[in-house]
């Protein structure tokens, strides 16, 4: 049985905030340009090549990440030193340290 | 040549950095935090990339990655509070909220007639891009029923998120007034919730997703996209 239908902020009026999400995330608050990282992206041509008429997102959907790894050994090894840096930041300073390097190995490719 | 898509180790590496972060505290509002940072400053043509990056850890064998991510998925699911995309559509209306003070910002050219935009959580957002027309050229199939069933894979390491996604799925599917999905979205959106709800395999979810298309009568009125 749903636990969600008692809900208040579960039905569909609700919802309908949810579905709209203009009330999840701030669309006005985002930067008309992306990141640094993201607009290196841009400049290098991030829009992909990939046949006409396929999107540049569907691209970036289905590009190889573990190619040649089998199946079993594709563990992400993590980056303790990384991991204890963000721990010893306060949490909103955390946060916007991870975006940066995340973005960064993105950028770096 | 530079195809502009990251190398392998690169997205391996930005998704070994995501997780780390996340392992970095323990409090579920800033895991959540960090997710909803990454895809706002990725933006509206950059969030594939935050869907490949939810990919790239659910199409690897480490379980810890993925219960941590799914598990902040449903904080997220919990709080309705989803990290989302951005897709035009034809019924949002973009009206600023009546109870507070209007931000100069809202009155931008979305509100003012250019294609109005809906923040939508992942599965959503593939079953938008997939369905209905939006600024993206339409997704494939294919690559929607993979993208699909790794997100249902991923998302099932999570109680939360495997029992409150397909919920929202369903309670979506059920709203004919918002305006943010055809008809086809919302009957493939219901399609997806029954067999997440059933228990069924992530393959067979993203199975059921096409399938459900597939059903629909041939040379269907285009008013039923409305």
């Amino acid at each position: 049985m749903s636990s969600i239908g008692s809900d208040p902020h579960l039905n569909l009026t609700g919802l309908g905030g949810l579905g709209g999400q203009v009330a999840f995330d701030d669309l006005q608050g985002r930067q008309p340009q992306g990141p640094p990282q993201a607009e290196a992206l841009r400049d290098t041509g991030a829009a992909p090549p990939a046949a006409a008429g396929i999107d540049a997102g569907e691209a970036m959907l289905v590009a190889d990440a573990w190619g040649g790894t089998p199946e079993g050994e594709r563990l992400l090894s993590g980056d303790p030193a990384f991991e204890g840096a963000l721990g010893a930041l306060d949490l909103s300073a955390a946060a916007d340290g991870a975006v940066e390097a995340i973005l960064s190995g993105l950028g770096t490719a | 040549m530079n195809t502009g898509i990251p190398e392998p180790a690169a997205l391996r590496e930005a998704a070994d950095r995501l997780v780390s972060a996340l392992a970095a505290h323990a409090d579920p509002e800033y895991r959540l935090t960090v997710l909803k940072r990454l895809s706002r400053r990725l933006g509206e043509e950059y969030y594939p990339t935050f869907l490949r990056l939810l990919g790239v850890v659910a199409e690897s064998d480490d379980e810890r990655a993925k219960r941590l991510l799914a598990e902040t998925i449903g904080t997220a699911l919990r709080r309705m509070d989803l990290p989302g995309g951005a897709l035009s559509s034809w019924g949002a209306t973009g009206l600023p909220d009546p109870a507070g003070p209007i931000a100069a910002g809202a009155l931008s050219g979305h509100f003012f007639g250019a294609t109005p935009r809906r923040l939508l959580g992942p599965v959503e957002y593939l079953a938008v891009w997939h369905l209905q027309r939006t600024q993206r050229t339409r997704l494939g199939a294919e690559a929607f029923r993979t993208s699909l069933e790794q997100l249902v894979g991923l998302l099932n390491h999570s109680e939360e998120a495997r029992t409150l996604y397909p919920q929202k799925l369903a309670a979506d599917a059920q709203n004919e007034l918002e305006g943010a999905y055809t008809r086809a979205t919302r009957e493939r959106l219901a399609a997806i919730a029954a067999a997440w709800r059933a228990g069924k395999p992530p393959a067979e979810v993203a199975r059921a997703a096409l399938e459900s298309a597939a059903e629909q009568p041939p040379g269907a009125w285009v008013v039923r996209d409305l």
